[in-house]
């Protein structure tokens, strides 16, 4: 692409525009629309070329400067703690773009012509968003967008921005700690009546932001959330499994399964299959990603393990290669084996359901011994036979289990 | 043989062109540059355009015709005396008239020329727009972008580097485009608009308005309302307040508006303009800080709302050194210039963008979409043209031997949201599913026309389409049979025209005046017309009676305000 233009690989995009208007005049659109296309192509790419080198050498710099200015946007550090290098990159750069865009609007002198009663500052916005709690009601927040789109173009975008980090911080007050994105759907109505972003959604996804993921996940989510469908579950299962890098990303995975947890046991039965297959025509490519906590979230959504045999014989029946049947075994033993390992990341997903699970068998196992031992003091002795030989088999039962799992 | 540039405007159109070093507009027959985009019929079946059309507005509402820019590309029909018209034909008769007078002009004959559309016409329309030239005996072969042509007005007397925000609010529609200039490229990176937005709809606003507060019974359209209302738009740029008083059907109007009141009531249109406006910052990659000029384009930029809310959004004073209602035909007229690659500009080079995503319908198999179609983008939009991009595709099903290919434009992920350009069918070999079997290519060339063409793999056969969208399009017999139907439609003598249009103004006037000076008026005209249809009469006596009755008419026609 140097050659096309004429020069020697350089950052500065004055001397890549120059070179490009030199090179212009030869291939010029009116006469020669092929070969201005490639000098056009290879102009774009220099540009883009430039831009790369150019955030390689500042990173460093950004990032520190980005510690200084310490904004309090707890998802970028939340986010950067779980994820594995190449989507550090990206949310540094949104911490970068978001501290630096707001030095920035404190530099601007306000606008000559201003009249006093417009609403300039971005300020107020971030910190109503900051401080959000419980007790925001719809018409509040209502107010807030509204408001907010008041704002010139660049502290608009500087408040959407906001925006779009907020739906990944967990919300302190809110009755629990539980991520915005988990807000019922009519905040999300509110946002896309006033900034559109449903149908920018190419252009977020694209990534202005500077992360392509936050936005992509965050846009599944916004479709999801207003309505959820298990055929989009499913198309972001493909789409999670399709590109290792998202794999790697603990946090995409919650996101996942967050989105799973809406859709009802029916439509959660109905798609078992389907997700079973997908999970099994990736499993080579992303073997290494499939940590047991997320195989045993998988497990908890789906029942795998509880219908194991129906699902095992129906991907069997298939005229499938001998490779896939070996997939199939090993992914199984994957699945068994993440089930019987602590299941620290489903009580994640799914704390409340675990906790109750939990203290119920607590006191169902406590009433268990309770009646045990009252049959063996004061019962027959026909009973407390049964009684004793029960108790030996229930403790068997569980020097077995915890030997297997060891 | 000259070249001209077009300004086909929603309410009115110019034309010019490139002479000695420089773009200029050539005036019609009243001696103005601006021709309202106005046709009309008179009783004896001649054609009428521009001012005297726009003078009957009022007096004969239903043989005359405004505003049909907006229904370019819809096959709507106006019936106008015995002809039924499509809005292709209506701007042939504007341009036909335009051309008229800048070949008298010129004294030269006038070929071939540029015509301006707003950057967001979609493919039909930029066709329909194309058909309009060659009904008018033009050949059309360069389209441009009105905001790109602002931009080339602008940049002629401005050469150092800049970028550049092209703020272009018309009569019908709204553009934005972002440039930047160096060494003599012009690049445009984005556009963005909305093809309904216009000064057309803030009238609309307040006509409404003015209905609700004084209880009219009258409809949107009544000519006579439009046109108090335009006036009462107009003197609100200037005036803070302003006071009116007209009659509608017979009834009497009276009231005040304030300038606050009229931008609180067209508050939901300013809204609009921010997603454009958004969309094309966004796309350009330029920073807002960065654009060191923003230029505005269009007459409705006069209203000073627009211009605040602009200067607020993008924190910096909008240029309005330049005339907004002529920079686009100026610009128009530059490409003229551009085009017959005249040596004043053989240093410029322009390179404009595809303002929309084109693409085609597809099954996502591996994305989750396997049951419904949704769109596979092949051009994203804002990229440079000329451009060709290629994309492969498969079968679906085994032993399929056939694929249709639906070709859409437009942004949205589901078909319906987008715009359908035609289709087209191709047969495949039989084979097994999911194996890439065909190659899709797309080419959109400097004029914005997409040819289409699909390759087989394995037979290598390839089949070509050119898009040629549906409903309004026309084969080149059907053009040539249109030419020649609109020939017949007979435009009255060139010298004739003064002379109408002041009795079509007196016609206008009778009906707004009342007892003594209405009967005053009568006479008048009476006098007028006998004294010009004398056969004996000499033209500097003609031109002595017409200055005469048109200071009475002026006399009698003093403005309200």
């Amino acid at each position: 692409m140097w050659t096309l233009l004429g020069i020697e690989p350089i950052n500065d995009k004055k001397t890549i525009k120059r070179a490009y208007a030199r090179k212009l005049k030869n291939h010029h659109p009116e006469d020669d629309p092929v070969g201005f296309q490639q000098l056009n192509e290879a102009y774009q790419d220099a540009l883009k070329a430039s831009e790369y080198q150019y955030v390689q050498y500042d990173y460093e710099a950004s990032f520190v400067e980005a510690e200084k200015n310490s904004f309090d946007v707890e998802t970028v550090n939340t986010s950067s703690v779980f994820a594995p290098l190449d989507d550090e990159v990206s949310c540094v750069e949104t911490k970068e773009n978001y501290t630096t865009a707001l030095s920035r609007t404190k530099d601007i002198p306000p606008y000559a012509d201003e009249p006093d009663d417009v609403v300039i500052s971005v300020e107020p916005f971030l910190n109503q968003l900051n401080e959000f709690k419980d007790e925001m009601s719809l018409n509040d927040w209502q107010k807030l967008i509204q408001d907010a789109t008041q704002l010139p173009i660049f502290e608009r975008r500087q408040f959407e921005m906001a925006l779009l980090v907020f739906f990944y911080t967990p919300v302190k007050g809110y009755k629990k700690t539980i991520l915005a994105a988990e807000l019922s759907p009519e905040f999300f109505s509110v946002i896309d009546e006033h900034f559109h972003w449903r149908d920018n959604e190419l252009t977020l996804m694209q990534g202005w932001a500077g992360s392509h993921e936050h936005n992509s996940v965050f846009l599944k989510c916004l479709h999801q959330y207003v309505k959820p469908s298990p055929e989009e579950l499913l198309e972001q299962l493909e789409g999670l499994l399709s590109s290792p890098y998202k794999i790697a990303s603990h946090k995409n995975w919650c996101e996942f399964f967050h989105v799973a947890c809406m859709l009802n046991k029916r439509q959660l039965k109905g798609i078992s299959k389907k997700a079973f297959q997908i999970l099994l025509t990736h499993y080579h490519s992303c073997e290494a990603h499939l940590t047991p906590a997320i195989l045993n979230a998988f497990d908890r959504l789906f029942g795998w393990t509880w219908s194991w045999a129906g699902h095992r014989t129906a991907c069997l029946k298939r005229p499938y290669r001998q490779k896939l049947v070996d997939d199939t075994m090993a992914l199984a033993d994957m699945l068994i084996e993440a089930r019987l390992q602590s299941a620290t990341y489903a009580q994640n997903i799914d704390y409340k359901k675990s906790a109750l699970r939990f203290y119920s068998t607590l006191f169902i196992s406590a009433l268990g011994w309770s009646v045990l031992l009252a049959a063996i003091l004061f019962a027959g002795p026909f009973v407390q036979v049964v009684a004793v030989l029960y108790l030996i088999r229930l403790s068997i039962q569980k020097i077995w289990q915890v030997a297997f799992s060891r | 043989m000259a070249i001209v540039g077009i300004d086909l405007g929603t309410t009115n159109s110019l034309i010019g062109i490139w002479k000695d070093g420089s773009p200029a507009l050539i005036p019609n027959a009243h001696g103005d540059v601006l021709t309202p985009s106005v046709v009309g019929i008179d009783d004896k079946g001649e054609i009428l355009v521009g001012k005297v059309a726009k003078e009957r507005l009022i007096s004969h509402p239903k043989e005359t015709v405004a505003n049909f820019k907006r229904w370019m590309g819809t096959s709507r029909i106006t019936h106008l005396g015995d002809n039924k018209l499509l809005p292709e034909d209506l701007s042939a008769l504007v341009l036909r008239s335009l051309v008229r007078d800048a070949e008298r002009f010129l004294d030269e004959e006038i070929i071939e020329a540029v015509i301006s559309v707003p950057a967001y016409f979609s493919d039909t329309q930029r066709k329909a727009t194309k058909v309009a030239g060659q009904l008018a005996g033009l050949k059309v072969e360069r389209i441009i972008n009105e905001p790109t042509a602002a931009a080339l007005a602008y940049s002629l007397d401005h050469q150092e580097e800049s970028s550049t925000l092209i703020f272009d609010l018309g009569g019908g529609t709204f553009d934005v485009t972002l440039l930047e200039q160096y060494d003599g490229v012009i690049e445009v990176h984005s556009t963005a608009g909305d093809n309904y937005l216009g000064g057309e709809d803030f009238k609309d606003i307040l006509i409404n308005h003015l209905i609700q507060t004084n209880n009219l019974d009258q409809k949107n359209k009544d000519p006579q309302l439009s046109k108090a209302t335009e006036e009462i738009k107009v003197s609100l740029t200037k005036k803070h307040e302003t006071d009116y008083f007209f009659s509608v059907g017979g009834q009497e109007v009276k009231g005040t508006i304030t300038r606050d009141e009229f931008e609180s009531l067209v508050q939901p249109l300013i809204l609009r303009i921010r997603t454009p406006l958004e969309r094309a910052i966004r796309d350009s990659g330029i920073a807002i800080e960065d654009i060191d000029n923003v230029i505005l384009a269009g007459g409705s930029t006069r209203m000073p709302i627009i211009r605040h809310e602009v200067g607020r959004l993008l924190r910096k004073l909008p240029l309005a050194h330049l005339n907004p209602d002529e920079i686009v035909a100026l610009g128009a007229s530059v490409q003229a210039g551009l085009k017959e690659r005249n040596e004043d500009l053989k240093d410029v080079v322009l390179t404009d963008v595809c303002p929309f995503t084109l693409g085609i319908s597809s099954l996502r198999i591996e994305g989750g979409y396997d049951d419904i179609p949704v769109m596979a983008p092949i051009i994203e939009r804002n990229a440079t043209i000329p451009i060709s991009r290629n994309q492969g595709f498969s079968t679906i099903h085994r032993r399929q031997t056939e694929l249709d290919i639906n070709i859409y434009q437009g942004e949205s992920l589901k078909l319906e949201n987008n715009i359908k350009l035609g289709d087209m069918s191709v047969k495949v070999p039989r084979g097994l599913a999911k194996n890439k079997s065909i190659d899709v290519r797309f080419t959109y060339d400097i004029n914005g026309i997409l040819e289409v063409i699909v390759t087989s793999e394995k037979s290598g056969k390839s089949s070509k389409k050119i898009i040629n969208t549906s409903g309004t399009s026309l084969t080149e017999a059907e053009i040539e049979q249109k030419f020649k139907e609109l020939e017949h439609l007979k435009m009255p003598p060139w010298e004739q025209e003064k002379n109408r249009i002041l009795i079509a103004r007196s016609e206008r006037l009778y009906e707004e005046l009342t007892g003594e000076s209405r009967e005053f008026l009568v006479a008048a005209i009476g006098e007028f017309r006998t004294s010009i249809n004398d056969q004996t009469l000499r033209p500097e006596n003609e031109q002595r009676i017409r200055d005469k009755f048109n200071e009475l008419i002026d006399n009698l026609d003093r403005p309200i305000f």
